[in-house]
This record gives C-alpha cells, structure tokens and sequence, in this order.
C-alpha cells in the first residue's frame, strides 16, 4: 500500500541511515560515497557540508554542482539568501565553484572507434585518461546547466557527442550507439539522463521520450525515477511512471537497501510532489542542436550498415567495453 | 592534434613477463610424446613457410615450446551433456561435478562461497547471461557439500541498473527461492589489491571486500564468442568483479590498460578456486552481447580457469595458441595445452562456433562460416 506522503518516507529514511558523518553509502553500513550523498541531497536531505567540502568525490564531483544547487537558489528546505549566504553554507559554494572549474577542465580522451559515431567529439569520461561516455557527460552538463553554461563550448561539444551517441531506438547505451555494424540497444535509465539535459521540442528529445516509455513496461526503480524527471523536464505528465514508483516503495519509505535507488527515488517524489528538485532544470536557455541533428542524420544516411561494418572491421577495439 | 591511440589488446608476446616465482616442473609427458610433439612443431613451423629461418632455430622454438607445455600443471575438467535448464538435473549434474574435485570439495566444506555469474543485459532471445536456473542449482551444490554460505555477486560492466538485470534475468526470483544473497559488487565496499603481475600497470586496483573475503571464488561464466578477446568465458568472466562506483561503467581504465593484461592481472590477483561455464545454450558470432544462440548442450567445470577456458575455446573450434589471453596464461604456468589436461564426462564431438570477421584467424578452419548452432556428437 502507498505510503502517504512518499517523498517525505523516503526522506525520513534517508535521513534515519545516514553515516555518522551525514553523507550515505552505497550500501547500508558501508562508507560514505559521493554520487549517493549527492542525490540524497537533491532529493531535500540535509547537506553534509563539511564532508561535501572536504571528501574526495571522484567522478561524482561532476553531480556536485547539480545537486546542491547555487547560492540564488539554494535546495535545501530552509533555504533563501540568508541561508545561502551563512558562513557553513559559504564552505560548500565554494566547493561547488572549485567542482564546476574541475567540470571544464576534465575531458574524456579521443579514440579512433568501431561503429558509426564520432570517437573525435570529447565530452566526460568516469576516470581520467579514458574514454567519454554518457553518463558522466549528462551529469557534467546538468552541473554546467544549472550554472547557466549552456553556452560554453564543453557544454556544445557534449551535447554534439550525446546527440551523435543515440541509438537507432531513440535511447542510449552507456557509450556506444553501435559496434562491428550492430545496432545497440538503449538503457532506460541512461536515456533518463540525458533528457534531462537535451533541450526540449527537438527531434532527439521526443525519440528519446517516446523510448523512455519502455519503463512501463520493464519498470525498476532507478528507470521509473529517472523517466519521472526527464517528463518533468519535458513539460510532460509522469503520472503513470510516478504510479509505478511509489506502487515500488517499501513500508519503511525506502526503495530497497541500495541507498542511491532510494534517493533518486526521492528527487523524482519532490518533483512531483513539490516542484523544486534541482536535477530538473530551466530549460528556457540552450544550446541549439538542431544543426547537430541534420549532420549527424545526413551522415548517416550517406553510410550504409555494410560499410560500416566493412570499416569497423578493419579497426582495434576501442574503448568501448563488452564484458 | 595528433591521432589518438585507441586501446590495444596486446598480443601473447606484449608485456607479459616470467612471473618470479619458482613454477613447479611437472612431469606427465612421456618422452615419446615429447619426440612427437617435438616433429609436429618442427613440422609446422617449416610448412608455415618459415623460409630463412634456420632449421636449428625452429628446433630450438620447438624444444622452448616442450618445455613451457611440460611446466604447465597438469589439470583436468569436467563436462557433461546438459540438453536443457531443468533445475533438478542441473542441481545433479554441478553436486556430481564438484565432488569429483576432491580438494575442491574439501574446500567448499564450511566455507563462504562466492558465485560470480557473468549478467550483461537483458536481451530477448540472446542467451547473453548466465543463466538463472544454472545459478540457483550451483548454490543447491555448493550447499549439498557443506558451504557455510552461498553467496552471489556480480557488477554488471555495461548496465547500473542492476535491479533491473536481476529481476529480468530470472536471477532475483531464483535466488529468493533458494535463500541465497546477492551482491551487487559495482557498490560493494573495496578493498585495495596490489596486483602480483601487473601486467595492466594499475599497481592496485580497489576490488569488492565480499569478493576477497570469500574463502572459494567460483567464476559461473557463459559460452560465448567475443568480439574482441575472441571468447568470453571464466577467465574474462573476473572483469565483473571490478566496481564500477570507482572504475565507472564500463569498467574502462582495464580496456585502455589493455584486455588481456587486465584479464591476467584480475585472474592472478583473485585467483578464484573452481569455474563453471554454462553452455547449455551458446552464443556464437558476434559475442559478447549480439551473438545468436547455439545449443551447445554442456556444462564445464574445474578447478583450473586456464584449463576450463581453453576447453570451452577448442569446443567452439578455436586455436587456443591465438587466443591471446591464453597464450599468454600458458607463459604464466597456467594450463592449456591438451596433453596437460584430462578431460571427463560426457563424450563430445568439438563444435565450429561462427566468430564475426576480424576473429577468424582464431579457428581451426578458418574459412569455415560456423556451425550457425548445429551441435554435432
């Protein structure tokens, strides 16, 4: 039976297993990590500056940004300017201006690939010295976005690599669109990402909107939460996904033990049920990838499959990885 | 800008050094066979059209090749015929399997068992995981010979989402069923590993607390071709060990380190007790992922991953000399070569697995298309 006020449970759950230093594991019990930290954060936890400001995040650095918002406009609860301009809160602004600073200058690195995208195009990698892949890009560039960066050239220059790395499906696959001439399927999750930095109303977007409805049919709660925000970004009704999410929730108000299912649970529940989860942002002012679109289509139609493969055939493996 | 290198799977001969330990001299060749063996090489290597080369060269890369076959360990291998995944007959034929393993079965008695699955992605009609039911019979095994506890963990490469591998792989409602636990080892709590051969040259590498925790590590890997390494089995099976929470999805700093390095590396660093390869349904062609199925019939298992692996490659038509991460394995004292391993079970006839373009050097009839999963014997 759904709880009553799902946002709020799983709120209180998060904030009942958080580590003695306020941030979240993984895993119940294990050590404070930064991607879990920051979407409970995002979801309306309260902030654990002082880890925020002196943990090492990883790649999760790219979120920070994103999920502890800006100084206009704070996302924690008692927020406002006073709030935001208070001597603790000052700590985790800077962090989060050092962390945009490390979002411009970590690039992933080119590579010569075995299918039909742009190894050339640079976005994100998970660790430095690999290759660029989808997820850290959509988390730099949601970080950039909420910093009014749209314009930059890192944030065109991933967005040209998001575009060109979509599936023939409409969705994304962690990296590749495909491999040795073989279409790749897309992840409903990762297509969740993206949407929530591709600028409405464009062709992309609505393919990638019309695949993300497969998480009705092959629901979890990771693909459910992301399809919620990504709808919510689009201007569209979640109802349906926001129905099958909570239906997943349990009695304690978690979604599971795994800590960062329930919070990214918990962003899609405040954004339906509050209006103000950071991770779906203004949309209004973007980088415009319609030219983006027509080449990437052009050169596609220009190669046909066998030829593509013919090439990909001649080529070393590229950082792509099949387990 | 200069041209980027993409990552390059080295070759049996790139960057693989004699480990400095002692590896034990073994015996188990007779001198006949080694006489024979001996011409065969010789003879191969002239019918190569080795022109140049002097013959007492090529008798001399035949006697350095006798002696690496005779310091290999002499090991053996299971294989039964398993026509379908019928959870009873898979639970009889896995508690058979291992308990004709006797140090194997020694150790699994009161022990932490950790099963490490190979679970990609879900796909429809591709056999792409091991399969569910093959999982939770290896846990009834395990149990029916004393394992304490029974344990599966698994980090998917590609996919984060790893609730909804589970649940559509069949694997979450099996192992409710049988009571076993799942770990998902991407999130685990790590540990840092120096790795004893560092072939990769990442020195250490943080890997899963439950993985090295675990008294007996049993790598449950598929029979599949793959598109890079040539085959994806027990061996290749170790990347999922690695945690994406730090290395990211998919685990790429081990691809730009270079496949067969990593795959060394990971097999030295956590070297798992005993392997099991499902190939009750095959993937041929263009593995790892997009193959098509071949019901291959089989189910291999042992203690050694090296001699499981180059079993399963010879089944599928392979050339384990040019699957490098074997060749490479073989260098390290690891097993290989078919005098050095007995082979028992189920009779079967070899199969000819169709591999995509750039991987058909590695068979033995190279100009065959595959056998498009028409299992012969």
């Amino acid at each position: 039976m759904p709880l009553a006020m799902p946002h709020q449970g799983a709120l209180d759950w998060l904030t009942q297993h958080a580590n003695h230093d306020g941030a979240w594991p993984y895993r119940l019990g294990g050590p404070s990590q930064g991607e879990p930290t920051l979407l409970a954060v995002a979801a309306g936890a309260p902030e654990p500056r002082v880890w925020l400001d002196t943990a090492d995040l990883g790649w999760a650095e790219l979120l920070l940004p994103a999920a502890v918002g800006s100084p206009a406009r704070p996302t924690t609860t008692d927020g406002g300017l006073a709030v935001a301009l208070a001597p603790e809160q000052l700590a985790s602004i800077n962090r989060r201006e050092l962390a945009l600073q490390r979002i411009l200058v970590s690039k992933g690195e080119a590579a010569a690939v075995p299918g039909d995208f742009d190894g050339q195009l640079i976005g994100w990698s998970w660790v430095e010295g690999t290759f660029s892949w989808v997820q850290p890009t959509a988390w730099a560039m949601l970080s950039l976005r909420l910093a009014s960066m749209t314009h930059h050239p890192r944030y065109e220059e991933g967005l040209a690599l998001l575009l060109d790395r979509q599936c023939e499906d409409g969705g994304w696959n962690h990296g590749n669109p495909d491999t040795l001439g073989q279409e790749l399927t897309g992840y409903l999750y990762l297509t969740g990402w993206v949407l929530l930095v591709l600028p409405p109303g464009t062709e992309s977007a609505e393919r990638g909107l019309a695949f993300l409805e497969g998480v009705r049919r092959t629901p979890s709660t990771t693909n459910l939460a992301l399809a919620v925000l990504a709808r919510l970004a689009h201007g569209l009704d979640p109802a349906v996904e926001h129905e099958l999410l909570v239906a997943r929730q349990q009695a304690d108000g978690s979604f599971g033990e795994a800590v960062e299912r329930t919070a990214v649970a918990a962003c899609a529940l405040r954004a339906v049920e509050r209006g103000d989860c950071p991770l779906v942002a203004d949309v209004t002012a973007e980088a415009q990838p319609r030219g983006i679109e027509a080449e990437r289509t052009a050169r596609r139609a220009a190669e046909g499959p066998a030829r593509r493969a013919a090439e990909a055939s001649d080529r070393r493996p590229p950082a792509e990885e099949l387990p | 800008m200069s041209q980027p290198q993409p990552p390059q799977p080295p070759s049996a001969q790139d960057e693989v050094t004699e480990p400095a330990e002692d590896r034990p001299v073994l015996e188990g060749l007779t001198d006949d066979d080694l006489a024979k063996e001996h011409r065969a090489i010789t003879r191969r290597k002239l019918m190569a059209g080795a022109a140049g080369i002097a013959g007492v060269n090529v008798a001399a890369l035949g006697i350095k090749r006798l002696a690496d076959i005779r310091r290999q360990p002499e090991a053996r291998v299971a294989r039964y015929r398993v026509p379908t995944y019928d959870e009873a007959a898979l639970v009889d034929v896995l508690t058979r399997g291992i308990a004709s393993f006797n140090a194997v079965r020694a150790q699994v008695r009161d022990a932490t068992v950790l099963l490490k699955p190979n679970l990609v992605e879900v796909l429809p009609d591709r056999p792409v995981n091991t399969d569910a039911r093959l999982l939770g019979a290896a846990v009834e095994a395990f149990r029916k010979h004393g394992a304490r506890e029974v344990i599966v963990g698994e980090g998917p490469g590609h996919h984060r989402d790893t609730e909804l591998i589970t649940e559509l792989s069949g694997v979450t409602e099996v192992l409710s069923r049988v009571g076993a636990r799942f770990v998902d080892l991407n999130l685990d709590r790590t540990t840092p590993v120096r790795l004893p051969s560092n072939f990769s040259k990442l020195g250490t590498l943080e890997l899963p607390e439950t993985l090295m925790r675990a008294d007996l590590v049993v790598s449950v890997a598929k029979l599949k071709t793959h598109h890079w390494a040539g085959a994806t089995l027990t061996m290749k099976n170790l990347f999922g060990t690695v945690p994406g929470a730090i290395y990211g999805w998919p685990k790429n700093p081990l691809h730009w380190a270079g496949i067969v390095p990593s795959i060394l590396d990971l097999w030295q660093a956590i070297r798992p007790g005993f392997g099991i390869i499902d190939g009750v349904i095959a993937m041929e062609g263009d593995g790892p992922i997009m193959g098509t199925p071949v019901p291959a019939e089989i189910v291999f298992m042992g203690p050694s991953l090296t001699a499981l692996d180059a079993e399963a490659c010879r089944f599928m038509g392979f050339d384990t000399d040019k699957v490098n991460f074997l060749a490479a394995a073989a260098r390290l004292g690891g097993t290989v070569h078919p005098r050095r391993i007995e082979v028992e079970g189920d009779t079967f006839e070899d199969l000819d697995f169709a591999v995509v373009e750039h991987m058909r050097e590695l068979k033995l009839r190279p100009g065959s298309a595959g056998s498009r999963g028409t299992a012969r014997g």
